[in-house]
Formats: C-alpha cells, sequence, structure tokens
C-alpha cells in the first residue's frame, strides 16, 4: 500500500535538509509583508515633514522608533523604505539576469560581436561598481529608470560571462551539434538547449545577487543619488541621521538592522538555493 | 619571461583604449556644455566661449572631438579640471596617497584576516569554532562598508577616542605613521566587508587541495599536520588565491570612495563625486581613466606574480 505524505510532512523535510532555504524565506517573507502592508502598520506619512516633532526618541508621540531630524516617523521610512528597496532589487536582478544572458548567448553565438561586447564589458568591470554606477546615476538623472538602468549596466558582466562561457563549452557537446545537424536554427538552439543549461546558476545569481542589489541601492541613496528627496530609502535614511549619529545612534542603527536582515535573509536564501540546485559549486 | 611581460602589456592597449573610448561616451552623454556652468558665473561673451570650447576641445563633431581627445591623449595632455584650472592628473596625484592607503590597507586587513579563518575552516571542518567564523563573517558581509564604517567610527572614534573622529591626516604634512593611524577607521570598514568571501573561497580550495592524493602520500610519510597544512597545502591554495586579489582590490578600491566620503578623507574618490557635482568633466574622466588603469596594471603585476609562484602555469 502507497503511503500518502503530507503536505506539511513534505515541507518538514525539506526544512531539514534545507534550512537555510527556510530561514532566508522566512526572513524576505517578513520584509515583503512589512512593505507591502506598510499603511496598516503605520499612521504616519514617510515624506511630509513636521518641524515640531523633530528628533524625538522612541516611544514619544505615539511614534514607536521616535522621528528623524525632518520629524518624519523612522518606523514609518523603514515600511516605506522596504518597498522601495525590494521593488528596486527585484526589477534590477530580473533585468540584469534577462540582459546578461541575452548578451552572453550573443557573444557566445557571434564571434564578430563578441570581440566588441567583450571589450566593453572589460572596461566596464575594470572600473569600480559603485562609482561606475554613481557616474552613470548622475549623466541619466535621478530616477526610478536611470537608477535601475545603472544598476543593471553596473552588475550585468558576470551574467554575461557565465552565459557566454556555458555557450561556448556546450556549442561542443554533441546534442548541440545534432540539434544544428537536424537544421535546427540558432535562436532555437540557444533558447531551447542552451539557456536551459544555465538557469540553476541563473536562479541561485538572482538570489545571492539580490541582497548585493539592497546593498548598491543603499550606498547609492546614502551618498545622495538616484531617487528623488525624500523617497524612503533606508541608505538615504542613514545619511539624514549620521550627521548626529553622536547624540542619537539610534536613528542610523535602525535602518542598517533592515538592510541587514534583508541581505541577510537573501544571500541565505541565495546559499541554500546554490546548495539545492548545483550541489557541484559548493 | 621578459616576452611574456611584454606581450601582457601589449594586450592591455586594447582594454585601455576601450575603456578611454567608453569614458569619452559616457562624458559626452552627460547633457548639456560644460562650458554653460562656467557661463553662468562669469557672464562670457560669445568670443570667450568660443575659447573655452576651442580650449577644452568641445567644438566641431563628437568624432573631430574624440580624435583630438586622443591625440591630445598620446601627446600626454589629459586636459585641466574646470574647476581649479590645473591638470588634471596633477590633482589626482595630489590626493592620490590617501585613497591608496585605504585600499592597500584594507586589502591587507582582508588576507590577513581572510586566509588564516579559512584554513583554520578547511583544517578544522565542522567544529564549532568553523560555524562560529563563517556566521560571524557571514553577517559582516550583510552591512555595507559605509554602515560598518559609521559603527567603527561611532565606537572607537567617538566612544573609545582611539582615533581622530574625522578627516585624514596627510603624508606630506604628518609623515606616514599618523596617515596610516588616521586612515585606519575606514581600512578596517571596508577590509572586514571583504573578509567573509576571502575566507570562504580559502576555505573551499584548501579543503579541494586536501583531499588530494599528494597529501595523503605526505601523512603517510608521517609529516606533521603543520608541514601538511602550511607547506603542502597552502603553498598551492595561495597561488590560486592570488587570482582573486585583483577582483578584491577593485572592490575595496570602489570602498573608499564610499568611505572617503564617510569619514571625509580629502581622496580621489571624494574627487570623483565632487567633479560630478561640479560639472568638472575632464576631471571625472581622468578619474575614471586612472581607476581603471590601476586596476588593469594590477592585473599585469598579479599574473606575473602568479607566474612566478606556479611555473606549471603557460598565460597566452
Amino acid at each position: 500500500m502507497k503511503q500518502k505524505i503530507s503536505f506539511g510532512r513534505k515541507l518538514l523535510v525539506f526544512s531539514k535538509h534545507h534550512g537555510r532555504i527556510m530561514i532566508g524565506g522566512f526572513l524576505i517573507l517578513v520584509i515583503v509583508l512589512l512593505g507591502v502592508f506598510a499603511p496598516l502598520l503605520t499612521d504616519f506619512d514617510p515624506i511630509a515633514t513636521n518641524g515640531y516633532q523633530v528628533n524625538l526618541r522612541s516611544g514619544q508621540e505615539g511614534h514607536l522608533l521616535g522621528t528623524d531630524a525632518q520629524g518624519r516617523d523612522v518606523w514609518s521610512r523603514i515600511l516605506y523604505g522596504a518597498r522601495t528597496s525590494l521593488l528596486i532589487a527585484v526589477t534590477v536582478q530580473l533585468i540584469t539576469i534577462a540582459v546578461g544572458s541575452l548578451i552572453g548567448l550573443v557573444c557566445g553565438y557571434f564571434p564578430k560581436a563578441d570581440l566588441i561586447i567583450m571589450r566593453i564589458l572589460e572596461a566596464i568591470s575594470s572600473l569600480p561598481t559603485i562609482l561606475l554606477v554613481y557616474v552613470l546615476v548622475m549623466i541619466m538623472g535621478s530616477g526610478y529608470v536611470s537608477l535601475i538602468s545603472a544598476m543593471v549596466i553596473g552588475s550585468m558582466s558576470g551574467v554575461a560571462r557565465y552565459v557566454r562561457a556555458q555557450v561556448m563549452s556546450l556549442r561542443q557537446k554533441e546534442f548541440v551539434e545534432r540539434e544544428i545537424a537536424i537544421g535546427a536554427g540558432t535562436f532555437r538552439t540557444m533558447v531551447l538547449h542552451v539557456l536551459p543549461h544555465c538557469s540553476s546558476y541563473l536562479l541561485v545569481r538572482f538570489g545571492s545577487g539580490l541582497g548585493g542589489s539592497i546593498i548598491s541601492l543603499a550606498t547609492l541613496s546614502f551618498l545622495g543619488v538616484g531617487l528623488p528627496g525624500g523617497t524612503p530609502t533606508w541608505g538615504a535614511d542613514i545619511a539624514n541621521a549620521a550627521g548626529k549619529m553622536m547624540v542619537y545612534p539610534e536613528k542610523v542603527f535602525f535602518p542598517m538592522i533592515a538592510i541587514a536582515v534583508s541581505v541577510y535573509g537573501f544571500s541565505m536564501l541565495g546559499d541554500g538555493l546554490r546548495d539545492w540546485l548545483s550541489p557541484e559549486t559548493r | 619571461m621578459g616576452k611574456f611581460i611584454l606581450k601582457r602589456f601589449l594586450l592591455a592597449i586594447p582594454v585601455l583604449f576601450a575603456i578611454l573610448t567608453l569614458v569619452f561616451i559616457l562624458m559626452r552623454i552627460v547633457p548639456g556644455n560644460p562650458i554653460y556652468s562656467l557661463q553662468e558665473d562669469a557672464n562670457l561673451t560669445p568670443e570667450q566661449m568660443e575659447f573655452f570650447n576651442e580650449k577644452y576641445g568641445l567644438n566641431g563633431t563628437v568624432f573631430e572631438q574624440y580624435g583630438k581627445y586622443l591625440r591630445n591623449i598620446v601627446k600626454g595632455d589629459f586636459g585641466d579640471s574646470l574647476f581649479n584650472g590645473k591638470p588634471v592628473f596633477g590633482n589626482i596625484f595630489d590626493r592620490m596617497d590617501a585613497t591608496l592607503i585605504i585600499t592597500f590597507y584594507s586589502t591587507l586587513i582582508t588576507l590577513l584576516l581572510g586566509i588564516p579563518i579559512g584554513v583554520y575552516a578547511a583544517t578544522h571542518r565542522n567544529s564549532f569554532l568553523d560555524y562560529f567564523l563563517s556566521s560571524c563573517s557571514m553577517l559582516v558581509t550583510c552591512i555595507p562598508s559605509f554602515c560598518l564604517g559609521l559603527g567603527v567610527l561611532y565606537v572607537f572614534a567617538y566612544k573609545l577616542q582611539l582615533f581622530p573622529i574625522i578627516g585624514y591626516e596627510s603624508v606630506a604634512k604628518y609623515g606616514l605613521w599618523r596617515a596610516i593611524k588616521s586612515l585606519t577607521l575606514p581600512s578596517v570598514a571596508i577590509g572586514l566587508s571583504g573578509t567573509a568571501s576571502f575566507a570562504r573561497h580559502t576555505r573551499s580550495q584548501m579543503l579541494d587541495v586536501l583531499g588530494q592524493d599528494y597529501i595523503r602520500t605526505a601523512r603517510s610519510k608521517g609529516m606533521s599536520e603543520g608541514v601538511i597544512n602550511y607547506r603542502h597545502a597552502l603553498k598551492n591554495v595561495l597561488s590560486v588565491l592570488i587570482t582573486l586579489v585583483s577582483g578584491t582590490v577593485l572592490s575595496h578600491l570602489g570602498g573608499s570612495t564610499v568611505l572617503e566620503k564617510v569619514f571625509s578623507v580629502q581622496g580621489v574618490g571624494l574627487l570623483a563625486y565632487d567633479s560630478l557635482t561640479n560639472f568638472d568633466y575632464p576631471q571625472e574622466q581622468a578619474i575614471l581613466l586612472f581607476f581603471a588603469a590601476l586596476f588593469v596594471f594590477m592585473n599585469i603585476m598579479l599574473d606575473i606574480v602568479y607566474k612566478l609562484l606556479d611555473p606549471r602555469i603557460k598565460l597566452d
């Protein structure tokens, strides 16, 4: 008789072997829920300033974590900052994976394009990423579109190189040769046969890249570029509070916790996915 | 060996050329003409505008500008800063010491912490300290370096008053020792944030080597664990780790540009941010070139070291 295993039991077994995925997933779930339900979790507007209630300590006047130097509620800015961070990180990583794989495929298949594109990628990756992204954002002006495109340019070369290397090695394999021999087009071979071989790497790269995106978003908004002033971001909150750090250290500390927890969650998730999907790279 | 070095330098030329072009294009996409920002302050006449356009190579089509830009570079003329009128590379060399000290100091911290932690974690696999060290370094990785910078600033400079709170005591004025001391906090912040990934690579490389046959042979000959770990295994691991150093240095260089802002260190990184806000494009161009050239040059040096350490390697 075949015993039916309940979903709960499967989950238990899975979590026993993939603790990291569970821990990471749980932390990220918390951050996502905090971001999504931000309006229910706070009564304060994260953007409107209030000149009468600046620098309140935790708990004063109903402000859970106090207010910043402009009188904005810190808890509310952290909640809405989660929205900004997650939205940008996920978008950046999705586009990075898509554009990076496309460039990698093109490079792997068309040697002439490869020659030029690889030089450009080399040039890009010989500059410190954060400075390059900063320069790009300054050139394109602040706003979601320019911030996201700059961050994509800064992070895509790793994906492109990996996919390119995969294409180069897979082209020699029999199943791809067979595919070409029976007359499959370049596009079909690339999408149906080469790309699936990169999928587990790309998924892992997506998971671990999210943490990196959150760090670089925080750094950029700490430096004061990217999003229009007043947009709730953790980095901007830290920059704003850093001037009075000696008096109100906790105002710097709270957004840092938010950054650290979400990056920790994403890297746990990324590591867990790597162990699960491509154990050979461990 | 001489032939190899020459070849390596020749191969760097197309990369540097690509960087030159990329930086040129980046700086031309910038909306507006940098001279206009001068005009607002100085109310220039059309003749003066023409003079400045000529001086900064901004007249003619983009291709003509590019040609002129390349010709000037071949002559060694990278232009003058629009902000203070001095040659751009002069400005960079004036402030280079702080950035270079931070970058190399933090890289040293990363290596000196990362390698022993990685070796310990590999030789005492799955021990308590292995888990403890790896979770500690994981936690540090999750905090952006500027946050670590603010943290060490608060604890070591403000609470414990061991280091100056802000600013850089330059080599020229205060001597090397005080300069290094005043840059300790930013370097520690950057160095720590790179340690975890270095330790992790060291650990996995070390485990890889420790599983090889010649290690078993050495052990069966009755050699001590210390000799096996450090003389036989680590030596092979080190030559692989050399290839990781360049990426570490590059990311620490980027970290330095951010931490200079946190600690108000007058280095090249701060100059890079200020030049962009001042619309000082020749300066920005030169800084990007400088960083890229530094990276390319360092890669060549590391390749040479790599080859010296491991004669089996053929780098073509």
